[in-house]
């Protein structure tokens, strides 16, 4: 989000500056700091935010901008804790960042995203109180150890004691010509921002209602905390209680406000309104997350502009006409592969274009319009790979009759009338495998079906595959085995084959193959393997 | 001018008191039958006297026992100046025997102006308070026991209660041991042993029950007084009332888009079809359905479904059902719905324009398909 980046990057700057100019390397000399910390580090910085500008900065926040300038009140005035929550990318971080710049507060800034453990968390959070940075003469390390929540609010309470005391001493003070940077009151407020993933961590069941006491346990006067989530707080399931938080909500986008923020920052607004005319209501329909669709606007809107010759000229209603037209093949499957990165949306409707026949665009069916795997991988483990979904897919009775020495590509059933009983059966097992998944296999098994398959395959390969290492006759076996295995171990790591659970009597690690049948097929037509006769149809 | 000054700070002066829990329950002090005097009576008793107690603070959360404690504690360490020292400790703090027992012997220290060493070990720091006990106790001084979450401190082998109460019994000692607990059966969760060492419980703390919510009302719509008025009108109130009858599914569901809640749709009509469990794949298969039955234009790839689904996921109104899978990919894996049907009928009624709401009901064929055609 363009927009919304540089608040971000003027926040940065603050601090950067002290970073730029590194406290004195070992074996360097003559370097001092540019910037010495101090209290008013605490404070957003930059370039002071009048509250129109704040306003107009976020034009369908208004309300709750309001909100939060009400709750955060006058300065020194005490609050008690809020949570801030809304869906992803609906401006939370923005906003409170934005709102903190203008009201000039002093605050401390956590994200438990750059802080993926409680230790990181406290650390961090003790650092920026202690006006601490991490750098090279100290080995990057922190200014506190601090691993136990008890040590946290211990350190807590003697350092915000600090902060506040000179907060107290240089508001005294007022004549000073930093007056107007430094921060107002004397509360300093603690922003936890992505709550949400504390969650998954493996202390969150200890961890989650320390934070949310936190403000209890502390009893500090000069302290408030705000919290920000992208769910809502009665997702935090937790078996001890908590007085819980004033909740401030930020609903997502309405269609007029998604259209006011894209146009902004545009060069040929009137232009850029038209194209949103046509694509923001049906893609709206799938996603109404503003960075998902800014980024496939941008990539859009370059194709939409591609007849205009003058990009800055206000089109009339001919000229729309004509832009609509040639733009619309472009819609629907940019609909359907609205997730994937622009790039690619845009290289595929190329190539579609390129392979049209008899003046019809070819359908995309399922975004992958290259008959090919898009990248290479060597033969073995294209034999391996399909063995592996052979696996999986077929249950391990039917292995006898399909690998026989006739090649098992002869359907040796006679077909006879399905009677109802058959298929109701059919549709039981088709509905099993829906929700089942993928079969576990042993790796004998896997490794049974891989010689099954190589030992009937066409002697008459190119030597360009030969060099691949593969070897047809079969003579030198434990050579096999050993290239067989190492190239299921990097299926593995591909995430083609996954380790499902393992049996409890053999205790051996059972696999399971994760691609998906498309995939397969396009694996065994590149090796020209009869796929579709070994799958085992229900 | 003047007039907003003084609205100015009669609002700090409001909000201050608000955040202040000793405030809010000190006018609830007065009474010669209220818990501040028997707590009151009991502690005093045991200053004076010179005899241990213990005793146990049970209520819901937010009644006030740790701010009428906190009372009781100030004006007795006014009467009796240096004759009472506080230890506190809290169950989410100091869960571990190990770090209750650091914390306590640091404490100890910070009061008698000792030297508190890190690195001393678990039995240095346990016999250093036995040993303060009794000296405490030769010098006729008496040391409080502030045990908050009480019941966290229950779990487990209990072996900061026992040597506790064990070392309040055995040696000369003045102490008194205050749990405060939100779990009404917390004397229950105590072994034997640590009960023989009698708590009395004083329970009567109901009165005063959610008091911590009328609190944040009123601290809402103390925020948004318009200063230039000077007195709060009834629309603060009403604006306060409303942020308290949020209905977090319901914004939720507004929150979505629309192929978000087609594929709640689909969920639904799953499970009105008696399908116990469901995973994505039998999602598709229903959305596929529909479209084939109903020809709608909302017919999308099944990537843009996963990631819906996905979204649908992250903002809680499904959730997997089986615990961490087995390495099974998000297509395979058992979800649940976790949104009523009453409140998913409610919401699609609420989301303008929406053509999904013809869908919910399984086997029901909506005529006007028409209409649908047309929306997008």
């Amino acid at each position: 989000m363009g927009k919304e980046e540089s608040p971000q990057a003027a926040r940065r700057t603050t601090r950067s500056s002290c970073a730029a100019a590194s406290n004195g390397e070992v074996g360097r000399s003559t370097f001092t700091p540019l910037h010495n910390p101090t209290v008013s580090d605490l404070a957003f910085g930059g370039e002071p935010l009048s509250s129109e500008d704040l306003r107009s900065g976020f034009p369908a926040r208004r309300p709750q901008i309001l909100e939060l300038v009400h709750l955060l009140g006058p300065p020194s005035s005490p609050m008690l804790p809020l949570f801030v929550y809304g869906g992803a990318s609906t401006g939370k971080t923005t906003v409170i960042l934005q709102v903190f710049r203008h009201l000039n507060r002093p605050f401390v800034y956590a994200s438990c995203r750059t802080c993926y453990s409680p230790r990181i968390l406290f650390e961090s959070i003790l650092n920026q109180l202690l006006l601490h940075r991490k750098n090279e003469a100290s080995g990057y390390s922190s200014a506190k150890r601090c691993e136990k929540p008890s040590d946290f609010v211990n350190f807590l309470r003697e350092d915000v004691g600090k902060v506040v005391d000179s907060l107290k001493d240089r508001s005294g003070k007022r004549k000073s010509n930093k007056s107007r940077k430094w921060p107002k009151g004397d509360i300093l407020y603690l922003i936890i921002d992505n709550l949400e993933l504390v969650r998954e961590w493996d202390k969150s069941s200890s961890l989650l209602p320390f934070l949310f006491n936190l403000y209890d346990i502390l009893k500090l006067p000069n302290f408030a905390l705000i919290f920000v989530s992208s769910s809502s707080p009665d997702t935090y399931y937790s078996s001890m209680g908590y007085i819980e938080p004033i909740p401030v909500f930020f609903p997502e986008y309405t269609e007029e406000d998604l259209r006011q923020l894209l146009i902004r920052n545009q060069a040929n607004q009137k232009l850029y309104s038209c194209f949103l005319d046509i694509v923001l209501r049906p893609f709206s329909r799938v996603t109404r997350r503003l960075d998902e669709l800014s980024t496939v606007f941008s990539s859009l809107f370059q194709k939409y502009c591609e007849p205009l010759s003058d990009t800055s000229s206000f089109p009339n209603d001919e000229m729309k006409r004509r832009l609509f037209s040639h733009f619309r093949p472009y819609i629907s499957p940019a609909l359907n592969e609205i997730f994937w990165g622009p790039s690619q949306c845009l290289s595929g409707i190329e190539s579609g274009k390129v392979t049209r026949q008899r003046g019809s665009i070819r359908k995309h069916e399922d975004n992958e319009d290259f008959t090919e795997i898009g990248f290479h991988m060597s033969t073995a483990a294209k034999y391996l790979l399909i063995s592996a979904f052979l696996a999986s897919r077929n249950p391990a009775t039917l292995d006898a009759s399909l690998f026989d020495s006739t090649g098992g590509s002869d359907n040796r059933k006679r077909k006879r009338k399905a009677s109802e009983k058959s298929m109701e059966q059919k549709e039981t097992v088709e509905q099993e495998s829906l929700m089942k998944g993928p079969g576990t296999f042993p790796l004998e098994r896997l490794l049974a079906i891989f010689q099954c398959i190589t030992s009937v395959i066409d002697v008459s390969i190119d030597e360009e595959e030969h060099g691949d290492g593969f070897s047809t006759d079969g003579g030198n076996s434990s050579w096999l085995m050993s290239n067989v295995l190492s190239q299921l171990s990097s299926l593995c790591d591909a995430n083609f084959i996954a380790k499902g659970g393992s049996c409890p009597l053999e205790g051996s690690t059972r696999y399971r193959c994760t691609i998906s049948e498309d995939f397969a097929l396009k694996v065994a037509r590149s090796i020209k393997f009869a796929l579709p006769n070994y799958l085992c149809r229900r | 001018m003047a007039v907003q000054n003084h609205a100015r700070d009669a609002q700090n002066l409001l909000r201050s008191r608000l955040c202040n829990p000793s405030f809010v329950f000190k006018a609830l002090s007065g009474s010669p039958d209220s818990n501040y005097s028997k707590l009151k009576f009991i502690l005093s008793s045991s200053v004076t006297e010179a005899c241990n107690n213990s005793l146990l603070l049970l209520g819901p959360r937010g009644s006030g026992k740790t701010a009428v404690l906190e009372l009781v504690l100030n004006d007795l360490l006014e009467e009796y100046p240096d004759m009472i020292s506080v230890i506190r400790l809290n169950g989410l703090l100091h869960n571990d025997d190990n770090c209750a027992f650091k914390e306590i012997s640091r404490q100890l220290c910070v009061e008698h102006h000792l030297l508190f060493s890190k690195m001393a070990s678990f039995d240095d720091n346990s016999q250093f308070l036995i040993a303060m006990l009794r000296e405490c106790g030769l010098a006729h001084k008496t040391i409080v026991f502030v045990l908050e979450e009480f019941d966290l401190f229950a779990q487990g082998k209990q072996r900061l209660l026992y040597s506790l109460l064990d070392a309040m019994q055995s040696i000369t000692s003045q102490a008194a041991v205050i749990g405060i607990s939100c779990r009404l059966d917390a004397d229950q969760l105590l072994e034997k042993r640590v009960a023989a060492a009698h708590l009395t419980i004083a329970n009567g703390l109901n009165s005063s029950k959610r008091l911590c919510y009328s609190i944040q009302y009123k601290a809402r719509a103390v925020s948004s007084i318009d200063v230039k008025s000077g007195y709060p009108s009834l629309d603060n109130f009403k604006t306060a009332l409303s942020s308290f009858r949020r209905q977090p599914k319901q914004e939720c569901i507004k929150d979505c888009s629309i192929l978000e809640l087609y594929i709640l749709a689909c969920i639904r009509r799953l499970e009105s079809k008696e399908q116990k469990s469901y995973n994505f794949n039998s999602v598709m298969k229903e959305y596929k359905s529909i479209h084939d039955q109903f020809q709608t234009s909302d017919d999308y790839a099944r990537n843009v479904c996963l990631r819906a689904f996905e979204r649908l996921l992250q903002r809680d109104l499904i959730c997997f059902s089986d615990n961490r899978g087995q390495g099974q990919s998000v297509e395979f894996r058992p979800v649940k719905c976790l949104i009523s049907h009453f409140e998913l009928q409610e919401g699609i009624k609420a989301y303008r324009s929406c053509p999904v709401s013809c869908f919910l009901h399984y086997g029901f064929c909506y005529s006007g398909i028409s209409l649908l055609a047309g929306v997008s």
